[in-house]
């Protein structure tokens, strides 16, 4: 038993990163920006979710995947080239962008949702918070920096250089005082989730202020 | 020098075909599994109705995969918390004695990826899956496991996201050939991940709980991130759709928190949500974790709920908390302080 999953054809595949691709086809669909879709190389093969990471409004539909030595799915999925069909589902989920102010926080792919929300024109008054371990890993920085400007920081836990947060994510998120009436938009890995999460409330943003998206 | 194979786990066709490639019939295949499950042996010499060349050949080449728990916490209320190796890391069981029952609450996962707000184990975010061997070591190495009536898949982790090694586990526990558990006796609780709960349905009988908390799905998904992917309309809309045909017994799990999940509006919800759906309701008293902004409702509060969905022909009950002062409870299992600093994330 498995979601239903219509064929399209890729269109290209990106390096996004170390260890990161993007995924391209036509879009199919109409979506929300933040929407995921399951995804499979084969017709009723092993599907995994992933989260649009393009715009809602462009021709082209993208989904970031890092590859996963020995994994069921990204192996397969990383040695697809222009032409061979996938198969994807249609677009869910609650985990959706608004117009008005927001924090983004994200680790790893957790940013695509992000790099849609930014793509659909979900630009002003949003301030992203991006973790990683050095300046390479940080997926779609160059698409953040150029949108959100001044609005977007980097967390490197393991390097330093101008621009750039010295620290892990969570630290920056401890030494600074939040806006407790806006929302904040959390996606990543379950560990980033729950300790961003556990910060700021600590610091008074009202869980229910607090919208987060694991990423399995 | 290579590791020995583990056989304490495999199901009945696994053994069947192990039997088979060491060229035996397929029934010596039977044989093992019922010395693993069912005989409990603690050796392969014990497994006397094989062949002494086939016990000398497993003795050399496999090992039954048995692991001691390394430590157990006692409550005043006689629950037990034990301490399992598995997967290079701990993990934690409850052992819940009643006059009438004696339950194990089991783990599928190291940690959790879900994320939930009100639980310790998300703490800890995720480590492993557990293998088919270390969910089943779990009952078979308890020092209570011959006394055990019931098992629950309520520990740490989430059985769906685990789901081959929790399906297999679950044939194992409740097979005839294997350690023979009734499914009326065996509980699996999720937060429903699609489709994987389809799948759990289609393979197997034993008991289903939902961990709900929240009818309104905006409400839901501040406490339980994966509703904004797994939302709980699609969730509900299948248990109804297969009622007719499955038999199985049906609960929601339902913490209750003070003004965020237990007023009438919430009961209201729940009511019109589980409308036309057989199925019964445990009211679980929140215990707090570190940091939690949550409080747990007052026991009138927990009192009106379960008079109100009650009335309105949802069997409701209040359970009771147990283990508390060892950390057992429900939502208080975890071995964060276990993990080793090189498990930090680098985020």
């Amino acid at each position: 038993m498995a979601f239903f999953l219509r064929p399209v054809d890729v269109i290209r595949l990106e390096n996004s990163g170390p260890d990161s691709w993007t995924v391209y086809w036509k879009r199919n669909f109409d979506f929300l920006p933040g929407q995921v879709v399951a995804l499979s190389i084969f017709p009723s093969g092993v599907q995994r979710l992933y989260s649009l990471a393009t715009g809602n409004h462009a021709e082209e539909v993208g989904i970031l995947f890092n590859l996963a030595p020995g994994g069921a799915l990204t192996p397969l999925l990383q040695a697809v080239r222009p032409g061979h069909r996938i198969y994807v589902s249609d677009p869910f989920g609650s985990f959706v962008g608004f117009k008005g102010p927001a924090f983004w926080i994200a680790n790893g792919t957790g940013v695509a949702p992000f790099l849609s929300m930014l793509d659909s024109g979900l630009i002003e008054d949003k301030v992203m918070i991006h973790g990683a371990r050095t300046r390479e890993y940080f997926l779609g920085q160059e698409t953040f920096s150029s949108l959100l400007r001044e609005s977007y920081v980097r967390c490197a836990s393991a390097d330093q250089g101008k621009g750039l947060f010295q620290g892990r994510l969570t630290t920056y998120l401890s030494s600074r005082d939040w806006i407790k009436t806006v929302p904040y938009y959390l996606c990543g890995s379950a560990s980033m989730i729950v300790e961003a999460r556990d910060i700021l409330i600590s610091r008074g943003v009202p869980f229910k202020n607090i919208l987060s998206e694991v990423y399995f | 020098m290579n590791p020995k194979t583990v056989l304490f786990g495999k199901t009945l066709e696994e053994l069947k075909k192990l039997a088979e490639e060491l060229g035996q019939k397929s029934f010596v295949g039977t044989q093992i599994a019922k010395g693993l499950y069912q005989r409990r042996v603690s050796s392969f010499s014990e497994m006397t109705d094989l062949s002494l060349p086939l016990r000398q050949r497993l003795e050399a080449e496999y090992e039954l995969g048995l692991t001691l728990p390394n430590k157990v916490d006692a409550s005043i209320d006689g629950t037990k918390k034990y301490l399992f190796p598995a997967a290079g890391k701990f993990i934690e069981a409850a052992y819940i004695p009643d006059t009438d029952r004696k339950t194990l609450c089991l783990s599928s996962q190291v940690g959790c990826k879900m994320g939930c707000l009100f639980c310790m184990t998300a703490k800890q975010g995720f480590q492993a899956n557990l293998s088919v061997n270390e969910i089943l070591n779990q009952v078979r190495s308890l020092p209570e496991g011959n006394e055990l009536t019931n098992v629950v898949y309520m520990g740490m982790g989430e059985p769906l996201d685990n789901l081959e090694n929790t399906l297999k586990s679950l044939e194992i526990l409740t097979a005839d050939w294997g350690m023979g558990f009734g499914v009326q006796r065996v509980t699996v609780s999720s937060i429903g991940l699609m489709p994987a709960l389809e799948t759990f349905f289609s393979r197997t009988r034993v008991r289903f709980a939902l961990s709900l908390h929240n009818p309104f799905e905006d409400e839901r998904a501040q406490l339980l991130p994966v509703q904004n992917v797994h939302g709980l309309a699609q969730i509900i809309g299948f248990l109804k759709s297969i009622q007719d045909t499955d038999a199985r017994r049906l609960s929601i799990e339902y913490i209750a928190f003070a003004g965020v999940n237990d007023t009438p509006r919430h009961v209201k919800e729940l009511v019109r949500l589980l409308h036309g759906l057989k199925i019964r309701v445990n009211l679980i008293r929140f215990h707090p974790i570190p940091g939690t902004p949550l409080i747990g409702s007052d026991e009138s509060t927990l009192v009106r709920m379960r008079d109100a969905l009650s009335e309105r022909g949802i069997p409701t009950t209040i359970r009771r908390s147990r283990g508390q002062d060892i950390y057992a409870a429900c939502g208080l299992l975890s071995t964060k302080a276990l993990l080793q600093n090189s498990n930090q994330q680098d985020f």
